[in-house]
């Protein structure tokens, strides 16, 4: 097996893993959403209902990205939390208490993006570390207040040993793995995977908005 | 052994890869926002590295004809916060120009800048 090939097995496991989250059990209520049609998202700080502290800094660089790409323009993440804290709202338990209708004129949006992260965690088990994230998503209108659209994701990754026929190497092996990974969880892409299936799932992800490409 | 582990490695890379591949879809040109500005999160006095990943996605996406929305607004951000207000400015407005959805906002920064 040529490292290209490797490259390509690799890469459409990783999208076939993506397409798996596609299938759609019930199709989402949009006739809220429709009957709006939004042009722009706000997403304040995501609410932490986790033990790790630096959390939703983490995942504020990861939520602009699949929401613009479904079309919708997105406030600038980093902009609108230094607003947010120059208005007393630098609390998300505060923001996630506010009704929608009040960061209007803030910000001339059509609807406010509220996310809580609900897991955020590694748990290394033997010789395993297993990465675990659950975000739950609702966005509500500027006009109303009411909830246009809602999703919940939940991922886990778990490093995968290689079977190299020697018990003893693969478990040194997936001890280093599960250390490396202890060390550095990889949050950013489990996150970014969470909020791109939660964007684009079709039939619960978010109608394709006002910019999306003619492809999309 | 050695060679195993590599490979393992280089499967696993390309795993992250795969994802992220399939993850970016091609609607705006964001360069390395993502990455530079939760390197900025963590680590504050890393403000230039975010200015700089957002000049450079900014001008690829407009060589390419796909800004992507906030990017001007959020360089415009870090231009003000260091005291650059013609540099702010200009950056809020060519957000403004991009996406007319910021405009109350961007309006509203520049006449606060201004007044």
């Amino acid at each position: 097996m040529t490292f290209r090939t490797l490259l390509a097995a690799a890469a459409a496991a990783g999208c076939m893993a993506l397409g798996a989250c596609a299938t759609a059990p019930t199709p989402f209520d949009y006739s809220a959403f429709k009957a709006e049609a939004p042009h722009s998202i706000v997403v304040v700080p995501a609410l932490n209902n986790t033990a790790n502290v630096t959390a939703p800094d983490w995942f504020l660089s990861t939520i602009s990205q699949p929401f613009a790409n479904r079309g919708y323009y997105v406030f600038p993440a980093n902009m609108v939390r230094g607003l947010l804290n120059d208005n007393g709202l630098a609390d998300a338990g505060l923001v996630h208490k506010t009704d929608a209708r009040r960061l209007q004129p803030l910000f001339g949006c059509d609807t406010v993006l509220f996310i809580q992260i609900n897991k955020w965690d590694a748990k290394y088990v033997l010789i395993s570390t297993t990465t675990e994230v659950e975000f739950s998503y609702e966005l509500r209108s500027c006009k109303t207040n009411a909830t246009l659209w809602k999703n919940t994701q939940s991922l886990q990754y778990t490093p995968q040993g290689a079977n190299s026929g020697n018990p003893i190497a693969a478990l040194i092996a997936d001890a280093i793995i599960a250390a490396i990974e202890k060390g550095h969880p990889n949050y950013m892409p489990l996150a970014r995977q969470a909020n791109l299936a939660a964007a684009a799932t079709p039939g619960l992800g978010l109608p394709v908005g006002p910019y999306a490409a003619a492809t999309h | 052994m050695k060679s195993a582990l590599i490979l393992r490695g280089i499967a696993l890379t390309a795993a992250l890869l795969g994802l992220s591949a399939c993850a970016t879809a091609e609607t705006f040109e964001w360069g390395t926002y993502d990455a530079a500005l939760y390197a900025y999160s963590k680590h504050p006095e890393q403000l230039p590295q975010f200015e700089k990943s957002l000049q450079a996605a900014i001008a690829s996406g407009r060589n390419k004809g796909r800004v992507a929305p906030g990017l001007q607004a959020e360089l415009g951000y870090c231009y003000l916060g260091e005291g650059k207000k013609v540099e702010a400015i200009a950056q809020f407005k060519a957000e403004m120009t991009s996406f007319p959805e910021s405009s109350a906002l961007m309006n509203r920064i520049i006449a606060q800048i201004q007044g």
